[in-house]
């Protein structure tokens, strides 16, 4: 199991449940926007994975006979790095989730909360 | 680079209609083959620059450029944006991947976004050193024999086959937060098509 980083989940956790229970709202558009702000940090995260996962592949195969070794060794490390990646955003949508039930956006957040479970239950999978 | 080599990426750059400035490696060739019409069509709306100078210890530096080589109707066609195409190289002392990026867009939420990318590349190694590292499947893609592996984590399937300059990478990669497009679930339609382009 990936060590756990903390990113703020007990704080996130808290708002999204204060945003279900109807203990603070917002405008529509001001979540959307907020949910779409969010979603421009999720990109960026999600794009430096698969930079982290080509450059892992292209790396380690030079003619040195340690070099598969020392490629190995890089790419532990390289996993550690992107696993606190996908808890980030993991994060992240939970957070969005919460901007959306908070708006009353409740189709819109309940999209976002089934793609984020599926998400982390792949994600828990690939740990494994 | 040999001088013959200069010459085949001289050509490949004007198949391609790439509108980039002279580099001191292009001087190097006959004056009259920069005023060339260009014979296939080969279009590429978002063209990019040359691939950088290769390593110092290289014995045969990678030729094919998938940057050139793969035109816009083989992406769209298969549906990746091609005005997303981007140089994505990696040189090392004695070897390099020769590559190329492009972005998947979908709509979300009212939004354009990337929803998965593709990396094709060229490189100056054997199908054996990938072997000995990857947990591989065999695949084959329009009866050419490759291997795939997958990383997970990253959503990405990634297709090796022999090619002009030893292997042929392809890699496709979804972003599960924004689309339910899954990239494995369509490596064989995107190697499929981008086969054919590939030397024998």
């Amino acid at each position: 199991m990936a060590e756990e980083i903390n990113y703020g989940q007990a704080d996130i956790t808290a708002f999204t449940q204060r945003a279900s229970a109807g203990e603070f709202s917002f405008e529509p558009d001001a979540a959307r926007t907020a949910v779409n702000q969010i979603s421009d940090y999720v990109e960026g995260l999600r794009q430096s994975l698969t930079q982290m996962s080509r450059g892992e592949e292209v790396s380690g195969f030079g003619t040195l006979p340690s070099g598969i070794e020392l490629q190995q060794g890089f790419r532990n490390k390289a996993h550690s790095a992107r696993d606190a990646i996908t808890q980030l955003i993991q994060g992240a949508m939970q957070i969005q989730e919460g901007f959306l039930r908070a708006a009353g956006l409740i189709e819109d957040a309940d999209d976002l909360s089934a793609r984020r479970i599926r998400f982390a239950a792949q994600a828990a999978e690939e740990q494994q | 680079m040999t001088a013959r080599r200069r010459y085949l990426v001289l050509a490949a750059m004007t198949v391609a209609l790439v509108p980039v400035s002279c580099t001191p490696q292009a001087t190097d060739a006959p004056s009259s083959q920069s005023n060339t019409p260009p014979t296939t069509t080969r279009a590429i709306a978002a063209p990019v620059g040359d691939p950088p100078r290769q390593g110092a210890g290289t014995k045969r530096p990678v030729g094919w450029d998938p940057c050139v080589e793969v035109p816009d109707s083989t992406l769209s066609g298969i549906g990746f944006e091609p005005t997303t195409r981007k140089r994505s190289d990696a040189i090392n002392y004695d070897y390099a991947f020769i590559g190329c990026q492009f972005d998947r867009r979908e709509d979300v939420r009212g939004q354009i976004r990337s929803t998965g990318n593709l990396f094709i590349d060229s490189a100056n190694v054997s199908m054996q050193q990938i072997r000995e590292r990857e947990k591989e499947e065999e695949f084959t893609a329009n009866g050419r024999a490759g291997i795939l592996f997958r990383d997970r984590a990253a959503f990405s399937c990634t297709v090796v086959l022999p090619g002009p300059d030893g292997v042929v990478q392809i890699k496709a990669s979804s972003f599960p937060e924004f689309t339910d497009w899954d990239a494995c679930d369509h490596v064989d339609e995107v190697v499929g098509a981008i086969e054919p382009l590939i030397p024998k």
